[in-house]
């Protein structure tokens, strides 16, 4: 089976190395699909729908047609609208405003249909309907009078109803693209995407066009969290429009745009009961749920999350409600942050309900061995000892301080299908490619450091490209897969077009291939250390023919299965009821880091987005009017600069696993270990977000350290 | 949250200006419809009052100086500065995100103070000294808020990065020894999806330095 190379020829891999294309994305010379500028270029623009429901009886689209300097326009012949947002036609005109005004030129008549814009609302008896089939999809699983008997029975109990709002991805680059058309049936995609190579299938099949005559160019994009995988309504219509007028177009979405109708995660509703012996051992728990992904369906969540709770003991009946609002897509590990904070702030009660510390309340029922050490490591780092207040909201003062914590699990792997090229040159310049996408992950940069370790050469020999179709296949960005993916096939390849290499060298110096080895630039002979050639005079031995070696993924570099805690400590303002984050500690396992600092970024942006979730991200609807009344980033609120707490990242490192994705691990444990450390200050559970004041204070009406 | 944009805040009334004159290219003014404050999207599906114009408009010469160099450069009365330096100049280090004033991806330092691209009519720059990303430094020879942003790696995408820097640089100018409080509420008018904070707060330090301050 494949290996990592041993640890002392790593001289980039494990180590805190700047990003290759740091320079370009500091410098503003980095070009996003955004940034694409071609002679002639027209400009884009998307009409939706105002309402949330609505018969599309006409759409008129002569006055717009008429407008100067408008070149092409499409129907998108819908008749039923479903959501604020969906879309309805599009136009491209020679700048940004004139397609503006164009879309204000669209004559729609709308039949206006009754809607739901709340679950409860799309549960009621004879609500109205968003598809036929019905709003609401059921899950059921195990038995509820064998799991009432055994809670019945149990030691301690505790029940309560925890709710996750809607998030929105809000990726900064908007989704969209650059569509050129070179004749009829070529066509060149500039795409802020998660899907290279699935892009390149979609638009080949839209246009009924050969894949090899779709060229899709990624080579950097502005975010995407999940929400960028398919080329969407807003790609088919780029590209339409490039061909109807014989111009490139550019379309990107507006942040309204963002908002409405590209993704976001689904809310949840958990009401739970959870039982434990007088030992704290988990007896048994009850579950019913319900959550939206608006129009679109996956509002499921993996519970029980984590904790160990014995077979037959578990009744879950949960509903995927559907509501007249923009569709779900995956967002940085779908359901498990929704799951984490409904398990943990019930496993957190259950904790202190039965007089068991919740440190050691998680070590008695969680049956990750990984997690069991972690645990430890991180309520040392936090200081649990001195700061976990045995009487929640017990400290003097109206800033009460406190601690909590919260898991997460997560599996990663790699696809089997990817495949790099790597090329030796003559003059010893290497290059690694393949058609992968760096979402901000850092895969460019891990592809150079493990290209250079695996020829013991210097990274300024190597030059890693990515973000083409047109390069060898790599998978979609998708469930932390790419650099599980990407860089057991990288090293693969780099030993494969190594050995040929070695072919050469080893007739030069007289002995075996196998005797061969290489590090710091020179290659020798184990056998014989007088034995050498330095990098350059070795590929010069290539006679002006480089070597190219196409190969692909292999066992035993990767492994799935990732386990994380995070532990937060608050401040509470019982007065005005504001949550201040003080400080996150998390300890995350992802097998080998190949870099250390882009590794450290991952896990703080996961941090991050489950705090801004946590404290104040809503994607608020309006039940009256069925539209979203906070489309924008001024009042939807992403938590920034002054929000931020103090960060200790501990890399609780398994190198002999191999490489496991880090993107959605550390996303998952944030939102309940600030929920339970809320309660550990101030004694009131929140069980609502975003925790915002108002939350807060109604929650210290009901109990805790109100005044 | 709270402080958010106040120092990045364009100087005037751009924001009403702006909304103003995009409002007389879609033959949307009138006093009702001002008086609703309505932007251009929040006006889709309804029913135009008069017909747009825009072949209408007279153009205007614009005289840019941005990184030292003059740009003249002809554009619609309505022409938002962002979209000028981005899609006619190809200065496309400033970044269009949210289009509202709101994220700072797309600050530049217009005659020595931070501005929001988006939120500024390219007439109302005319003349004006225009400092972009572009400016500060090349990968080869890289400014040392630059150098700061890879060595700590301040980023994941990259999108904010531009805004950030720029934000940075009118900061150090002025508040050459500012400590992380200070950094904190000079950057809050600008925004990071991925996160990089932490590093980011780092690459200020550092150039202030208050390297302990964390």
């Amino acid at each position: 089976m494949a290996q990592w190379m041993p640890l002392e020829k790593r001289k980039y891999v494990g180590k805190k190395i700047p990003r290759t294309d740091g320079p370009a994305k500091v410098c503003g010379t980095a070009k996003y699909a955004y940034d694409i500028v071609l002679p002639g270029m027209l400009y884009g623009r998307i009409l939706r729908s105002p309402h949330p429901h609505a018969y599309i009886k006409n759409v008129d689209l002569s006055a717009a047609r008429k407008h100067p300097g408008v070149k092409a326009m499409i129907d998108l012949n819908k008749y039923t609208v479903r959501y604020q947002g969906d879309e309805i036609a599009a136009v491209a005109a020679t700048s940004m405003d004139i397609a503006e005004e164009a879309l204000r030129l669209i004559r729609v008549e709308y039949q206006r249909l009754p809607h739901v814009a709340t679950e409860q609302d799309a549960m009621a008896e004879n609500a109205p309907r968003v598809f036929e089939r019905g709003n609401v999809a059921w899950d059921n699983a195990g038995d509820k009078e064998t799991v009432e008997k055994i809670l019945a029975a149990s030691a301690h109990v505790v029940e309560d109803e925890m709710y996750t709002q809607v998030q929105v991805h809000n990726c900064l680059e908007p989704h969209g693209c650059v569509a050129l058309w070179e004749g009829d049936d070529k066509l060149k995609v500039w795409i802020s995407t998660q899907a290279v190579h699935g892009n390149r299938g979609d638009f080949a099949s839209l246009f009924d066009i050969p894949e090899e005559n779709v060229e899709i160019i990624c080579e950097y994009m502005g975010g995407g969290f999940g929400s960028k995988f398919p080329i969407g309504v807003e790609g088919k219509v780029c590209a339409r429009l490039a061909r109807q007028a014989g111009r490139p177009v550019k379309l990107m979405l507006t942040r309204k745009g963002e908002y409405l109708a590209v993704g976001n995660r689904p809310s949840a509703l958990m009401h739970l009961k959870l039982g434990c012996d007088s030992a704290g051992k988990i007896t048994g728990m009850w579950q019913e749920s319900h959550g939206t992904g608006g129009i679109g369906s996956g509002a499921g969540m993996p519970l029980p999350y984590v904790y160990h709770v014995p077979k037959g003991a578990y009744y879950k009946k949960h509903g995927s409600v559907r509501i007249n609002a923009g569709s779900a897509r995956p967002q940085r590990a779908p359901g498990h942050p929704q799951a984490e904070f409904g398990m943990d702030i019930i496993v957190d009660q259950l904790a202190y309900k039965a007089g068991i510390d919740p440190v050691e309340f998680r070590i008695i029922n969680d049956p990750n061995e990984t997690r069991k050490r972690q645990y430890k490591i991180g309520a040392e780092r936090i200081g649990w000892e001195q700061k976990f207040n045995k009487v929640p909201g017990s400290a003097a003062g109206h800033k009460k301080r406190g601690v909590g914590l919260g898991v997460g699990r997560w599996g990663g792997g790699g696809a089997r299908s990817t495949k790099v090229t790597v090329e030796i040159f003559p003059d010893g310049r290497v290059t690694a490619t393949t058609g992968t996408q760096d979402l901000g992950s850092g895969v460019r940069t891990l592809i150079h450091q493990i290209t250079a370790d695996a020829l013991g050469i210097s990274m300024d020999w190597v030059t890693p490209r990515i973000g083409r179709s047109s390069y060898p296949p790599s998978t979609a960005s998708s469930g932390s897969i790419t650099t599980g993916s990407v860089t057991p096939a990288v090293k693969n390849t780099c030993d494969s077009a190594k050995k040929q290499l070695y072919e050469k060298v080893a007739a030069a110096l007289g002995v075996s291939p196998d005797d061969l080895e290489g590090a710091n630039g020179v290659i020798r002979a184990r056998s014989d250390s007088g034995k050498s050639v330095k990098w350059k005079e070795a590929c010069a031995l290539l006679q002006g023919q480089q070597i190219s070696v196409t190969d692909g993924w292999v066992e035993g570099l990767s492994s799935s299965g990732v386990a994380g805690v995070q532990f937060a400590e608050v401040e509470v303002d019982v007065e005005t009821g504001r949550i201040k984050p003080v400080k996150v500690v998390a300890v995350q396992d992802f097998g080998l880091c190949i870099n250390r600092i882009t590794s450290l970024s991952q896990i703080n942006g996961a941090i991050i987005m489950g705090l801004s979730w946590a404290l104040s991200e809503d994607r608020t609807l309006d039940p009256n009017t069925g539209t979203m009344v906070n489309p924008n980033m001024e009042n939807y609120k992403l938590a920034g600069t002054m929000e931020m707490p103090e960060f200790d990242i501990v890399i609780d490192e398994q190198p002999e696993r191999g490489v496991i994705g880090l993107g959605e691990p550390p996303r998952v444990p944030t939102a309940g270990a600030l929920a339970n450390a809320v309660y550990n200050a101030c004694g009131a559970r929140v069980t609502r977000m975003p925790m915002t004041p108002d939350v807060v204070l109604a929650a210290l009406k009901k109990g805790g350290a109100a005044r | 949250m709270s402080n958010r944009g106040k120092q990045d805040s364009p100087p005037g009334s751009g924001i009403n200006r702006r909304k103003f004159l995009k409002g007389i290219g879609t033959g949307l003014v009138g006093s009702a419809t001002l008086s609703q404050g309505i932007l251009p999207e929040d006006a889709l599906g309804q029913t135009p009052k008069a017909s747009a114009r825009s072949s209408d408009i007279e153009l205007a010469v614009v005289r840019l100086k941005i990184n030292g160099k003059t740009h003249t450069v002809e554009v619609e009365p309505r022409a938002v500065l962002l979209d000028v330096l981005r899609e006619k100049l190809q200065f496309t280090g400033a970044k269009k995100v949210c289009d509202l004033g709101e994220c700072g991806a797309c600050t530049v330092i217009l005659n020595g103070e931070t501005v929001y691209a988006c939120m500024m009519l390219a007439i109302d720059a005319d003349g004006a000294s225009i400092e972009t990303v572009e400016g500060l430094g090349t990968p080869q020879k890289m400014h040392p808020i630059q150098q700061k942003f890879v060595e700590h790696d301040a980023y994941q995408c990259g999108f904010c990065t531009p805004g950030f820097e720029m934000s940075i640089k009118s900061l150090i100018d002025k508040h050459p020894d500012a400590d992380l409080r200070t950094i904190k509420k000079s950057l809050a008018g600008n925004t990071c999806r991925c996160g990089a904070y932490p590093h980011i707060f780092q690459v200020a330090l550092e150039l202030t330095g208050k390297k302990g301050g964390m």
